[in-house]
């Protein structure tokens, strides 16, 4: 199979390089047209979808993995390949003194080995823009920088030599040589840290809206920073602490919890393919990501340093479906170890990572340290809180900053506290390095927290969720920062929790304990909110219909596996009564009609301005952006084409009925005193009259959706969205509308206003323990979301099924060590990295509750972070209630339960 | 030279003996659907009908195979058309990323074949495959629909 049929998504340049990127055909996506590949009968009723386009795909192993492909499958390639394998250090304290390659035979000598030496004399720089620390190879006579850092790159002639080299190299420590002994670098915070302080007076809860001191008023803040604003911070942050040791009428309790490092494991180990052509100064590559812009962009730049040897003029980028991400894919530095191993072999480069490689150097979920105070009144009120959570980020920067600043956002779990003192930071170590894995941080913040929760709660002998309904948020109550975004549905949880027989079981269990059970029973509860949205989010989005009434939508999104193409095609129900006939995902050119300018800074007055015109695909961003643009491009078709022509079949009678005079049944526009219109009698009336069949948009979300008036026809529009184009049946291409009365919302929007979008999640558990192994087996629970509008519900069931089971292996299963005996070696696989299998799940008896959306125009939103949040917190408070023991470091291993069970602290 | 039946054809290769099923599946004969996940015989990604019986190919060395039958994801859909749990798979919308998918679907074939009725523990002792986007419970709702269907 030739990969010769491509999505090209866009073009742009990065550091003087021309970047192209392309995307690997699937199912109905194929090149903008059906492909006739996806199963017949996809659609459900208007909004519906009865499976996944890439399903078929999917289940009968088509070629869409980077993993499977090869240089020969690859249009215009020599099909020839170079095999690379990169010899990486396990130690930080004593200089790195080259790599011996003597246990190496004959047959089996690289190649090539590239070292830092190399890569400094030919001139490679240091990808600027999300990984500024550079020494991509330890230099000869300096210490590593982290655990797993490489040291050389080899390259071999063919797939069974690499293979068979690089079992031997992995499995000999003396490979990599040591020199003299030196000293390992202090741990410091990645700059900036994130601080949340608020003070509101008026207490006790419910709260005031006299906030004395928040981030809504002022923005961030730094108490360790300079000026009047951050010495007021830290004025209150010592205060909080003063108040914390000395309030004589609170009950505090402070505790230091703990989580661990943990493996994405998604299922594809990263792979990629790469050709440099020198005569065109090109490089190509396909691999599997979920920052395809990051990747080809840094690529970009480590070529482009003054001097480098390797000249570049243009990356031709193939993205390829991911098997499996979590975030695991976000940001990582694979794709320069790809770019550079092209440069210097003589033809097509292929890296395939074994598990042992993937587990020694891919990025891990960020342990955490975590320093945590919470002071209540007698009667549970919630009077303080204070929250330090420290992310060991390990030898690079990566993405920890912004991962700590969403941390600090949910560091206060879902209460409303009159006195919050947040720190949250990243910090340097010579771990392996950590990255964005599922949860962004929240996970980690909130973990304390929910396990207080519970403690206070025992400690004060009230019910766990009476006491955490007793301080809840309401739906849009102030969260830490101050801004009133609390999601919906969080007390809902609680009650609906409150009532269900596995929490009212808890008592039961509690008064039946007894010594000597061979099982211990316990229930656990947490309930928690996480952000969606990236805070900046562009969308393309377009809809246009055909004389004969089929619908196509056109996106720069692309597929990741999630599940988009089949959301986006139902999209168009809500107003236009049909489903999409037709996906163009990953369209540029389109959108390019809209002439628009990127700027930072903000530049209102220029009708072509924009802050970001396009970023590559984001999970998170499906549901809450890309469907929203989608959903403009619909109701712009249906203002200008749909409803008009319809007025005009439906005669005279028909002139004053508005959009809300009309309603979508069953595929036909409806009014009360006119026939029934279907979609191709509407689209023939628009073509006969030539009127606009096609609208693209460009939507950006920056604390608000930017909005603006369009006038079409002498009536004017306010419509969410930046540019507006349309195209008339007659014409060939859009015209752009010209806005006016542009509000655009600033980067501080993000803070100055209600910026922040929320999604509520919990998780009611059972546990049993068997007090003689020490296993700890979910027995059966119940899993709630309030996603708002819900765009297809076996996509949000399915994100449900995969975060459960994601936090089940964090809370009971799955650890790394920090140290030189963890992934950096080598040596870690399935074998010692225990992930959740079918028998772990309670199969069928986790029931899910989806929150029925608040109204008609509840936002649809992002919920496959949001649902992993709450299953760790809630295990461990059934662990701890069914053994009596306060388990406050994350994994619940059999040991440490066994340990509890033989000095049990008896907390009930 | 080893020669084995893969989906019904007689192939030869040209490798050493002990090269892993899973390797010549892919890099020899070109058949991607079988996937690399661990190459340590765990996550079951590698899964494929051997004589019958679900293997991990990834640890079966190709000098075993000789002369006999391999089934692979390629295999399954005949006259066109896609195999009852093929289908049952994409109705019950199991797949997410879809990477571990294949193994999946060759470990409820060999099961079904030999248990048409299985129950849950039976599922849950044959399907020991690893799904990180957590489809397990799909898995069992699909093969439950073959059964009763």
């Amino acid at each position: 199979m030739k990969i010769s049929r491509r999505e090209f998504l866009k073009t742009t340049t990065a550091a003087g390089v021309a970047l192209v990127f392309s995307r690997v055909s699937v199912g109905m996506t194929g090149d903008g047209v059906n492909t006739g590949s996806q199963p017949p009968g996809w659609a459900g009723d208007p909004g519906e979808a009865k499976f996944r386009f890439d399903g078929l795909a999917k289940v009968t192993g088509q070629k869409i993995y980077a993993r499977d492909f090869r240089a020969l499958d690859m249009e215009g390639w020599p099909a020839r390949e170079t095999y690379v394998f990169i010899v990486r250090s396990n130690f930080v304290d004593v200089q790195f003194m080259g790599v011996d390659l003597t246990i190496l035979p004959g047959d089996l000598k690289p190649l090539k080995v590239i070292t830092a030496e190399d890569l400094k004399r030919d001139g490679f720089g240091a990808a600027t823009r999300e990984f500024p620390e550079g020494r991509y190879l330890v230099p000869k006579g300096d210490a590593p920088d982290y655990l797993g850092q490489p040291v050389a790159i080899l390259l071999f002639g063919d797939r069974r030599a690499m293979m068979h080299a690089r079992s031997l190299l992995m499995a000999n420590p003396y490979v990599v040589k040591r020199g003299r002994g030196v000293k390992v670098p202090e741990t410091f915070a990645y700059a900036p840290q994130s601080n949340i302080i608020k003070v509101v007076e008026n207490r006790p809860y419910p709260m005031s809206d006299k906030v004395v001191f928040s981030q809504m008023q002022g923005g961030p803040a730094n108490p360790e920073g300079t000026g009047e604003r951050n010495a007021e911070a830290k004025k209150y942050r010592q205060w909080i602490a003063q108040k914390l040791d000395s309030e004589a009428d609170w009950k505090v309790y402070k505790r230091r919890y703990s989580t661990q490092m943990t493996d994405p494991m998604f299922m594809e180990p990263e792979s990629g393919l790469a050709w440099y052509e020198p005569q065109k100064k090109t490089l190509h590559m396909v691999l599997g990501t979920q920052s395809p812009e990051t990747d080809a962009v840094n690529s970009a730049e480590i070529f482009s340093a003054k001097g480098c040897k390797y000249g570049l003029n243009k990356i031709d980028f193939t993205s390829c479906q991911l098997g499996g991400g979590f975030g695991g894919r976000d940001s990582s530095i694979f794709c320069l170890y790809l770019a550079i191993a092209a440069a210097y072999a003589d033809g097509p480069v292929r890296i395939l990572f074994d598990r042992f490689e993937q587990f020694q150097s891919g990025l891990k979920r960020h342990p955490s340290e975590i320093d945590l105070a919470i002071a209540t009144s007698p009667d549970g009120t919630f009077q303080a809180i204070r929250n330090c959570v420290a992310f060991n980020a390990g030898g690079r920067k990566n993405i920890s900053i912004y991962l700590a600043e969403v941390a600090a956002i949910s560091a206060t779990s879902v209460y409303g506290f009159p006195l919050v003192d947040i720190n949250t930071r990243a910090l340097r170590s010579p771990s392996v390095v950590a990255g964005s894995v599922r949860g962004f941080g929240v996970p980690q913040a909130v973990f304390g927290v929910e396990c207080m929760v519970d403690e206070i709660a025992d400690s004060l002998k009230i019910d766990p969720i009476v006491l955490r309904r007793k301080n809840i948020l309401q739906p849009n109550s102030a969260i830490s920062t101050g801004a009133k975004v609390a999601p919906p549905g969080l007390d809902e949880m609680c009650q609906l929790a409150m009532k269900h027989p596995i929490w009212k079981r808890r008592r039961a269990f509690t008064e039946t304990r007894a010594a000597g059970q061979s099982k211990l029973h316990g229930v656990g509860f947490a309930v928690t909110m996480k952000n969606y949205g990236t805070g900046s989010d562009p969308v393309f989005a377009g809809v246009s219909i055909s004389r004969e009434g089929l619908l196509t939508v056109t996106t720069h999104a692309v597929e990741m596996g999630t599940g988009i193409d089949t959301t986006l095609a139902t999209s168009t129900a809500k107003l236009l009564g049909n489903n999409a006939n037709k996906l163009v995902l990953g369209e540029i050119d389109v959108f390019n009609q809209l002439k628009l300018k990127e700027s930072r800074g903000q530049d209102v007055t220029d009708p072509y301005w924009t802050p970001i015109v396009f970023s590559s695909t984001k999970a998170a961003m499906t549901s809450s952006r890309t469907v929203f643009g989608v959903e403009q491009s619909s109701k712009i078709l249906f203002d200008l084409a749909v409803l008009p022509a319809a007025k005009l079949i439906w005669g005279s009678n028909a002139k004053t009925l508005g959009a809300n005079d009309v309603l979508w049944k069953d595929g036909s526009l409806t009014a009360e005193g006119f026939r029934d219109l279907s979609l191709p009698e509407l689209a023939a009336k628009i073509y006969d009259t030539d009127a606009i069949t096609s609208v693209i948009n460009h939507a950006f979300y920056r604390g608000g959706w930017a909005e603006a008036d369009y006038t079409v026809s002498g009536k004017t529009f306010r419509y969410p969205i930046d540019a507006l184009g349309v195209k008339q049946a007659s014409a060939k291409t859009h015209t752009i509308i010209e806005r006016k009365n542009l509000k655009s919302y600033t980067t501080e929007a993000l803070w100055a206003r209600e910026g922040q979008t929320m999604s509520a999640a919990a998780f009611l558990v059972a546990v049993e323990v068997d007090t003689a192994t020490g296993k700890v087996q979910v027995t059966d629970g119940v899993h709630y979301i309030a996603p708002g509008r819900v765009l297809q519900r076996a996509l949000v069931e399915g994100q449900m099924d995969g975060g459960y089971a994601e936090g089940l292996g964090y809370a009971l299963l799955e650890h790394l060590p920090v140290n030189d005996t963890g992934p950096s070696n080598g040596f870690w696989n399935l074998g010692q990295y225990q992930v959740p299998l079918a028998e772990d799940c309670a199969i069928g008896r986790i029931e899910k509750v989806i929150l029925p959306a608040e109204s008609a125009n509840s936002p649809a939103r992002g919920i496959a972070e949001a649902v992993s949040c709450p299953i760790a917190p809630a295990i461990v408070n059934a662990v701890s209630n069914a053994v009596g023991f306060r388990f406050r470091d994350l994994p619940i291993t059999p040991q440490k339960v066994l340990a509890a069970l033989s000095d049990a602290e008896v907390v009930q | 030279m080893i020669t084995f039946n893969l989906n019904r054809k007689k192939v030869e290769v040209d490798v050493e003996p002990e090269t892993p099923l899973l390797w010549v599946l892919r890099e020899q004969l070109d058949c991607t659907g079988t996937k690399y996940g661990c190459g340590i015989g765990m996550c079951g990604a590698c899964t494929v009908i051997l004589d019958g019986e679900a293997t991990r190919s990834c640890l079966m060395p190709i000098g075993v195979v000789n002369g006999k039958n391999v089934e692979t994801i390629e295999g399954l859909e005949q006259d066109g058309r896609l195999s009852k749990i093929q289908q049952a798979w994409i109705k019950n919308q199991v797949p997410q990323c879809g990477y571990c998918q294949s193994g999946m679907v060759m470990a409820t074939t060999a099961l079904i074949r030999r248990s048409p009725n299985p129950t849950d523990a039976e599922i849950e002792a044959a399907i020991t495959n690893i799904c990180r986007c957590g489809t397990f419970q799909q898995v069992r709702l699909a093969i439950h629909s073959i059964t009763k269907a």
